[in-house]
């Protein structure tokens, strides 16, 4: 009874200043003190977003969305950690390579939106380019450090029991290294997010980021915010999504190391 | 200078399994093992005691092979020591389980590692697992362990080996008082049971001489072997041995022995922070 209590104040609390938020803006809106052409209240939002349900196009470009921002992070985190095991294992790889990635690294993705039109058109190419590049960066740094850190330890124990160099770097310093390496992914998370949204908002046909240019040309605020409402939400659940990912497939990340 | 020559003066006997022989090692410009000479006896447990940053996780680290000495020998059986081996296995301080697998799949790396056959190796867990009273923990991850079960878990990953030496080093460090005790019973059970030689690590003099047959003791830094000490009680051995006369005499020797090194490190320690004061008072 009492834990019922407690579980109903956190929800009232919790729930208690978005109404509060959406009745004062719904209010403020209608009476007009401010213009309610640029803010248009919460219910008209509410019928742009079932507007587009109904006309399906919010799920064409949240579908677009998702699988642009999947693919590309899958794309880019899988190279990170290919390159990052290389450049952090292979001293020769190392010594040839990482002047070139310390060049790359700190260019903004955002300002290869332009290039990455031209090269690659308003299609999907240039939008998954774009988020593979952007979570290229963090997940290499991580695997990189994870594996030139890694604890001796570690590797003392498994030649002493026996592993080869091959099996050393495959059972011993990459699993080492994942709590680092899973970390630069869950920045890569948001980053592609980010990025993908930038893309889509120089130039696309579908997506949350197109949605929200074309809500802009053709002055419908409404469903620019539903627009944002959408990439907000998708964005709180991809760090959630991931993190769940994670505590499945590694188990053990959930305890505290040593 | 003298110490040095004492000891190396003790009978080489025959059935040494490991042998150091005036071995030196620096780290940069610090000179850390300044001619360590000492030997471990084939199926005796021998206990290394120095004060604390005395180099001695070195000569574990230079016994397994994963650091070289700078000079001098390090011998396994006569063969002089070029790299690790599953014979020459090492508990570390603190913890080297790997903690992204269960307790079951870091027991089973030797053996998976080595080719060996996978139905006997799994059977010794078994056994080894049930011996030390971890039976149903084979799915945790080391993380999810109390302190004494990741002792207990380690020494197994390493017995499933058939290691003919095992290096102990400061295993018991961080562990409160009771599960140090009880640690401490169930390796000296373990080494009378299996006869496993085993070199111990340590800087506490009680453990040394509860555990060893031999005890070494080292200098401060530049480190060298101060003085040995045979520890002639009785196996097998049990901590009611703890409160006679013979136990508390021997500690009492042991002591004394430490206590002018510890008294060195004790006014290093002190001369160089003075020598800081001084610095910061001209500043």
């Amino acid at each position: 009874m009492t834990k019922l209590m407690t579980k109903l104040r956190i929800a009232v609390l919790f729930a208690l200043p978005v109404i509060g938020f959406v009745l004062l803006w719904e209010i403020f809106s209608r009476s007009g003190a401010i213009d309610s052409k640029l803010f248009p209240p919460p219910t008209v939002v509410a019928m742009a977003f079932a507007e587009l349900i109904k006309s399906g196009e919010i799920f064409r470009d949240t579908g677009y969305s998702v699988g642009r921002a999947i693919i590309g992070f899958a794309i880019g985190a899988g190279l990170g950690v290919f390159v990052g095991t290389l450049t952090g294992a292979v001293k020769v790889v190392r010594n040839a390579f990482l002047p070139l990635i310390q060049v790359l690294r700190p260019i903004p993705s955002i300002s290869l939106v332009p290039l990455a039109i031209v090269w690659f058109g308003l299609g999907e190419v240039s939008k998954i380019f774009l988020v593979t590049w952007s979570v290229f960066f963090p997940v290499w740094l991580n695997t990189f450090l994870g594996v030139t850190r890694v604890d001796p330890v570690y590797v003392w124990a498994a030649s002493s029991l026996g592993a080869s160099k091959r099996a050393s770097l495959l059972k011993v310093i990459l699993p080492a290294s994942l709590p680092l390496i899973m970390g630069g992914m869950r920045v890569g998370v948001a980053l592609a997010y980010m990025n993908l949204v930038a893309a889509e908002m120089a130039g696309a046909y579908v997506g949350l980021g197109f949605r929200l240019e074309y809500g802009h040309m053709v002055f419908r605020i409404d469903q620019m915010l539903v627009a944002i409402v959408m990439i907000g939400i998708l964005g709180a659940l991809s760090d959630r999504g991931f993190t769940g990912v994670v505590e499945t497939l590694l188990p053990w990340s959930q305890t505290k190391k040593r | 200078m003298t110490n040095q020559k004492v000891v190396g003066d003790f009978p080489k006997s025959k059935s040494a399994i490991l042998q150091m022989i005036d071995v030196k090692k620096s780290f940069g410009d610090k000179k850390v093992l300044d001619g360590i000479t000492f030997e471990v006896e084939e199926g005796t447990f021998t206990c290394i005691c120095g004060p604390s940053g005395c180099g001695k996780s070195t000569i574990i680290n230079i016994l397994a092979g994963y650091l070289e000495a700078d000079g001098g020998q390090c011998k396994f059986q006569g063969q002089p020591i070029t790299g690790p081996d599953v014979n020459r296995l090492v508990v570390f301080q603190e913890t080297g389980l790997f903690f992204w697998m269960s307790l079951w799949d870091n027991v089973l790396f030797g053996p998976r590692n080595q080719g060996k056959d996978l139905r006997v190796a799994k059977q010794k867990a078994r056994e080894l697992i049930e011996m030390s009273g971890l039976l149903g923990f084979e799915k945790k991850y080391p993380p999810q362990l109390s302190g004494g079960m990741q002792r207990r878990a380690e020494l197994i990953r390493a017995l499933i080996n058939d290691p003919k030496v095992l290096l102990l080093d400061e295993p018991f460090r961080g562990l409160d008082a009771m599960t140090r005790e009880l640690m401490q019973a169930h390796f000296v059970k373990v080494f009378e049971e299996t006869k496993t030689t085993m070199v111990l690590i340590t800087s506490e003099l009680d453990e040394a001489v509860y555990m060893g047959d031999r005890v070494y003791f080292l200098s401060t830094i530049p480190t060298t072997v101060k003085k040995q000490m045979p520890i002639p009680i009785s196996r097998p051995r049990d901590f009611k041995q703890l409160a006679s006369k013979e136990f508390s005499e021997l500690v009492v020797e042991a002591y004394e022995t430490m206590e002018a090194e510890a008294m060195k490190t004790f006014l290093t320690i002190k001369r160089e922070v003075d020598k800081k004061k001084l610095f910061e008072d001209e500043i």
